[in-house]
């Protein structure tokens, strides 16, 4: 995707990722998806008089380690700040949110491009923030809306990047990381259909060549990475017509229409909201000790980048390594396959070809493989030991996704176990030579390409159970 | 700072009031003199003072352990709402 005209895109993301607590940022209701309406709302969510609000230790540890995980300054001190405005689903009247001291700032990730490269992109700021409840307009009487109030009050990251992002894929790359990132930190499920991780893009566009940067526009509420690069896609595009054509474009706020494939005008800055922030003078600013950050990050997981060079150093092909340390549901499966060690990349060559083909033929993601991770590894250590051939394993595979028996099983109930038995194939070596004298005549001449129809006729004979290395050995040393 | 009346009509729209047009100059006479205390303390030299955000002395903000202590009482709690529906608040409807 590219822009004509020799423009550039300038885009910044302000990425939502929910916070996974057990509890609400300010108040004891419980978060669970799905739950009944209002049913996890208590009076601190619904904004009653007098009530006040208790900060959650999780949701302010978790921040500390985003921002130890993006190599960001995590602020002694941040003030939680009231941003008011009002909507049938913010009975209170306001967001507690943070406003000028975030919690963290100064941060940065790499990004993984589809050619193989990374680029840095700088992150401004992270604030804490608790989420607003749900209106739901097309249901029941026609002038009524429905508000539940489940998800206020659900604690938030917004994850605020520079504008360091020049194209869509950069866009959409960046989406990813972070995913990954809040995924292998356990502090977001990433979710992005449940609306878990969400983000809005700001997007302008300049001659390449120029720093200076022009009026943007902000797409709401985008909440698919398909959905961040095509919307960006078409609102660079609008702003080159526009400005092509003479006209200026309008600060405004729009909103991604997936079906009509267009981005909408939602507000033009004349109707931008204004929000009167001030600190909440129900909340002490959150002071935090050096102490406390140590501890967390002693606690942090290996991330991303740390564990892709990891897989790098034990032998594993940079896409793999990528692919493996990319996604914590592979990444999980690979950790639990048993003898990784001895053979990580013919375990990650089976994750990343065999088993990915079969879970993408019947639809399946990896966390509901048909295939054990325990039981994978065991058929790769019956391959190692000279068990099984490889051959005979891509058969024992195929039954395990099948049947769900374990590979021993599978393996003693079929005899297919590998011959490795001297005296028994040595015997259908002999079988061989014997059956095709003028193919030996060839070989003893110097046809040496023949030497593989002897390999193939005492596979044959032994259903493809040999050991193949041994039958080489056996064939030359009775044709020397 | 001298309090005008379209100022007044912003600040009613943004807290969605509605005041007839006669009422607004008392409202901007009420704020002129609240504003004009503000001002009166803005006189202090306050340089080198740190903003004070608490009267409280607290090192921190209190912090809940993550757990979930408020049990479901919708029944009760929507007995004091206006109207609800299907478990739901309902309001008049308002789409943005």
């Amino acid at each position: 995707m590219s822009l004509p005209h020799n423009y550039e895109m300038v885009i910044g993301l302000e990425v939502h990722a929910q916070i996974t607590t057990q509890s609400k940022l300010f108040s004891g209701s419980a978060t669970a998806f799905g739950a009944e309406p209002n049913t996890q709302a208590n009076s601190i969510d619904l904004g009653m008089p007098g009530m006040l609000p208790v900060l959650n230790a999780g949701a302010v540890d978790a921040g500390i380690k985003l921002g130890l995980a993006i190599n960001a300054t995590v602020n002694k001190t941040s003030v939680f700040a009231r941003k008011n405005y009002y909507y049938p689903d913010l009975p209170k009247g306001y967001q507690i949110s943070q406003y000028d001291k975030p919690i963290v700032e100064h941060g940065n990730i790499d990004i993984d491009l589809p050619d193989g490269t990374s680029k840095n992109i700088r992150i401004t700021r992270m604030h804490l923030e608790e989420d607003a409840g749900k209106s739901i307009h097309d249901m029941g009487a026609t002038n009524v809306s429905y508000v539940d109030l489940n998800r206020a009050g659900v604690p938030l990251m917004e994850i605020v990047s520079e504008p360091d992002l020049r194209t869509p894929e950069e866009a959409g790359a960046y989406m990813k990381k972070m995913r990954t990132l809040v995924r292998f930190l356990g502090i977001c499920d990433g979710d992005m259909e449940k609306g878990n991780l969400r983000c809005d893009a700001n997007v302008s566009v300049r001659k390449i060549g120029s720093d200076k940067l022009n009026t943007r526009c902000e797409i709401k509420n985008l909440n698919s990475i398909r959905h961040v690069m095509e919307a960006i896609q078409f609102e660079a595009e609008r702003h080159v017509t526009v400005w092509e054509s003479g006209g200026e474009v309008g600060q405004e706020t729009r909103l991604w229409d997936p079906d009509a494939h267009e981005t909408r005008t939602l507000r033009s800055k004349e109707d931008a909201h204004d929000y009167r922030y001030f600190p909440d003078p129900d909340l002490l600013p959150l002071n935090l000790k050096q102490e406390r950050i140590e501890k967390i990050r002693a606690t942090l997981p290996k991330l991303p980048d740390v564990l892709k060079q990891e897989f790098l150093k034990m032998g594993l092909a940079p896409e793999q390594a990528g692919l493996i340390s990319s996604d914590k549901d592979i990444y999980d499966y690979f950790m639990k396959v048993p003898f990784r060690d001895v053979m990580p990349r013919e375990i990650a060559n089976w994750i990343t070809g065999d088993l990915f083909a079969v879970l993408n033929k019947s639809g399946k993601d990896i966390t509901e493989s048909p295939v054990s991770p325990e039981d994978l590894g065991h058929l790769m250590n019956n391959i190692n030991s000279g068990e099984i051939s490889g051959k005979i394993a891509k058969q024992v595979f195929a039954t395990m996704v099948e049947t769900g028996d374990d590979p021993s099983t599978i393996i003693s109930k079929g005899g297919l176990s590998q011959i490795s038995d001297e005296s028994a194939l040595k015997a259908a070596c002999e079988k061989a030579l014997a059956a095709n004298p003028e193919a030996v005549a060839k070989y003893k001449a110097g046809n040496e390409r023949i030497f593989g129809s002897f390999v193939g006729f005492v596979m044959k004979e032994t259903k493809g159970q040999a050991n193949p290395e041994l039958v080489n050995t056996l064939l030359k040393s009775l044709l020397a | 700072m001298t309090i005008e009346l379209k100022q007044i009509q912003k600040l009613a729209s943004l807290s969605r009031l509605e005041f007839p047009a006669e009422k607004l100059p008392a409202f901007a006479a009420e704020f002129q003199s609240i504003v004009g205390f503000v001002d009166k303390i803005q006189q202090l030299k306050t340089e080198g003072v740190p903003p004070l955000t608490s009267v409280a002395n607290l090192e921190s903000t209190p912090e809940r352990p993550d757990v979930v202590t408020a049990p479901n009482n919708r029944e009760a709690l929507q007995k004091s709402a206006v109207a609800a529906e299907m478990g739901f608040y309902s309001v008049p409807r308002i789409v943005e």
